[in-house]
């Protein structure tokens, strides 16, 4: 039975890869963010299709254990800093638990981070998003449009993130101006 | 068959993904893993499959697992373990089946799942999942949350579980709240049931915070004694410093359905995760601190202080931790995080635990890094004048944003554990925006595995393992 399996994994594992250069860019495209709606650590409510009123929402599920999260962190706060007045907002969804989730908001403010934190504390939205592992980063256009989801952080992640960002500003801008 | 449904799902998911015609929307996630243990050839399998489909307000979803051989009858384990149906709109949900639910800080009651899953070079993983099959209907408005729900907790053998909860927040700044649980359960006398209330209050001021906590159980006395239980949390908070407090007592709330706070440090160290304080809410009282400083924006200084006890004073019921952090970035191509360890934990036999690591990161260019970690513990037991070290050295080179290699060697000198070197070779490999493929070859050492103030112990392994996650 075991060798079925195999076969199977390794089938998945193939068509998982050759998928990569056929459908890569075409994965995300039209797929839509759930909407949803969370307390963030200071107890507002807040919504994604009323953040999307505002702009694009780059979304991050992160945890006060996980040491690739920590270690991407300042660069999401230079990303919120730098494009905050254009529209953009950075979420992050925190999934730690009870035992840990009141050190957040003294992390945030001792690490001089500047982006908005809800605590996902029935992990709701770990399961809507379909997430797998941490740290998870979607980007949701004005339309509320995934363009972009990165899982995992290694040093350098950031610079193309920070490319799809600009990008998503760039059209977000170029739209705006052609509406005008 | 039903292997053969499954491979053929998993194959047109891989090519399928996401797709969306108007408000048409499929999601799915999926997590496979193999092992092949060297000595004994033994093989097993585990999978669990997640699929979400929603159209306007309704979404529908269900997980099928795979285990093989299974973790309880040795046989091979196929199962939709979980199925819901639910509705949401206007801050209203409505669900039907399978889901998950906290009341106030978990100290009456918490179903939760946990995957202890973040992607960083070599680790052990579990999962555990504890969630209610019954109905669920939640209320989100700017001023309140309500929810209640009814249903059977599956990690327990017939009891039903019946709760609410209430919570008014005035002007963002002021909560107040209140929770209530019913436990129907069978035992060999008969039927009985479990009664417990908490209430929730919290002020936010200016740089300030406090919440506290209060519960009770009642039970049936010559089935359960009574308990309470008290939590108080404080934050207080500047431009470049956060501090915390909490402070916990825990008198008969050892329940099968609650998950307290343990106001223990979470560490993401591997040789303090794994020895860690498991909390005794029967009979715990103790405090936690931990201050956060950063002076400046390439530097910043971390400091936790933990103290518990059972109410007697009890020697055998102490413990303590003492930890340190420093984390520095130097110019733009290191950064590193210096940590130091100080703790006993009398119950488990441990009278001095001493730790400290260093990790190194090493930019060498826009994509290329290298990752040094060094871990050194001394442990000192209470019992037969027995001390020994342990050590742990990983190295990591990745390359963003596609791979990550790396090597851990572990070494012993406790005369309790019959190996005493443990290798492992790694490789993370970022498929595309929606797979990521682990292998691992080497051993693994035994030992605690915590995450959310739960520990599993996992059993010593040496073989292959690769695991492949995706989202869809």
């Amino acid at each position: 039975m075991l060798t079925l399996i195999k076969r199977c994994f390794i089938l998945y594992v193939f068509f998982a890869m050759t998928s990569t250069t056929v459908f890569c860019q075409s994965k995300t495209d039209n797929a839509k963010a759930p909407n949803f709606f969370i307390r963030d650590i200071n107890g507002k409510r807040v919504e994604l299709s009323q953040l999307l009123e505002k702009g694009p929402v780059l979304v991050n599920f992160w945890a006060l254990w996980c040491i690739p999260c920590l270690k991407e962190l300042p660069h999401l706060n230079k990303l919120a800093e730098r494009y905050r007045d254009q529209g953009l907002t950075v979420l992050t969804i925190n999934q730690d638990d009870p035992s840990s989730e009141n050190k957040v908001k003294p992390f945030m403010k001792g690490k001089r981070y500047t982006f908005q934190v809800a605590i996902d504390k029935d992990k709701e939205l770990w399961r809507s998003f379909k997430i797998v592992a941490l740290p998870t980063l979607f980007l949701i256009d004005q339309n509320g449009t995934i363009s972009y989801t990165h899982t995992g952080y290694r040093p350098g992640d950031e610079k193309e993130l920070t490319l799809e960002v600009d990008k998503l500003m760039q059209n977000r801008s170029h739209s705006m101006e052609n509406q005008q | 068959m039903k292997i053969q449904f499954t491979c053929l799902i998993l194959l047109l998911l891989s090519t399928v993904s996401f797709s969306n015609v108007n408000n048409v929307q499929f999601q799915a996630s999926n997590r496979m893993e193999y092992r092949l243990e060297d000595k004994t050839k033994n093989e097993t399998f585990n999978d669990w499959l997640d699929v979400d489909y929603s159209i306007d307000y309704f979404t529908t979803g269900l997980r099928v697992e795979k285990h093989q051989p299974s973790p309880y009858s040795g046989n091979s384990a196929d199962q939709i373990s979980q199925r819901y149906f639910q509705f949401q709109k206007d801050g209203v949900k409505l669900r039907v089946g399978n889901f998950y639910r906290r009341l106030g800080k978990g100290i009456i009651f918490q179903s939760f799942e946990l995957r202890n899953v973040a992607l960083d070079r070599i680790q052990q993983s579990f999962v555990l999942d504890r969630n209610v099959d019954g109905l669920l209907l939640e209320i989100s408005k700017p001023t309140y949350d309500a929810a209640l729900f009814s249903g059977k907790p599956v990690w327990l053998n017939g009891d039903i579980v019946r709760g609410g909860e209430m919570q008014y927040h005035v002007f963002d700044r002021i909560l107040v709240g209140g929770s209530y649980l019913r436990v129907n359960s069978t035992d060999f006398d008969g039927d009985f049931h479990t009664e417990l209330r908490s209430g929730q209050m919290g002020f936010s001021l200016a740089n300030m915070d406090i919440y506290a906590e209060y519960a009770k159980k009642q039970a049936p006395i010559d089935r359960a004694t009574p308990g309470e239980a008290f939590y108080l949390s404080t934050n207080l908070y500047g431009s470049n410093f956060g501090i915390s407090f909490e402070y916990k007592d825990y008198d008969q709330f050892l329940l099968p359905f609650n998950n307290p706070p343990t106001l223990v440090k979470e560490h993401f160290v591997t040789l303090l995760n794994r020895h860690t304080h498991a909390i005794y809410a029967n009979d715990e009282v103790g405090f936690q601190f931990e201050a956060v400083y950063s002076p400046w924006e390439s530097t910043s200084f971390t400091g936790n202080f933990a103290q518990s006890g059972n109410h007697a004073g009890d020697d055998i019921f102490k413990f303590q931790e003492l930890y340190g952090e420093w984390k520095q970035y130097i110019g733009e191509k290191l950064a590193t995080r210096l940590m130091a360890d100080d703790s006993f934990d009398k119950i488990v036999g441990d009278k001095s635990r001493k730790t400290a690591a260093a990790e190194v990161d090493f930019f060498i260019n826009e994509r290329h890094s290298i990752l040094l970690d060094v871990q050194l513990q001394s442990i000192e037991k209470t019992y037969g004048d027995i001390k020994y070290n342990n050590q742990l050295f990983i190295v990591a080179y990745s390359i963003a944003p596609a791979i990550t290699a790396g090597i851990q060697f572990e070494h012993t000198t406790d005369d309790a554990s019959k190996e005493k070197n443990w290798t492992t070779v790694n490789l993370i490999i970022k498929i595309n925006q929606n797979h990521d493929l682990f292998v691992t070859y080497g051993g693994r050492r035994a030992g605690l595995v915590c995450s959310g103030g739960y520990c599993q112990r996992l059993p010593e392994f040496k073989g292959l393992e690769i695991r492949l996650n995706s989202r869809f």
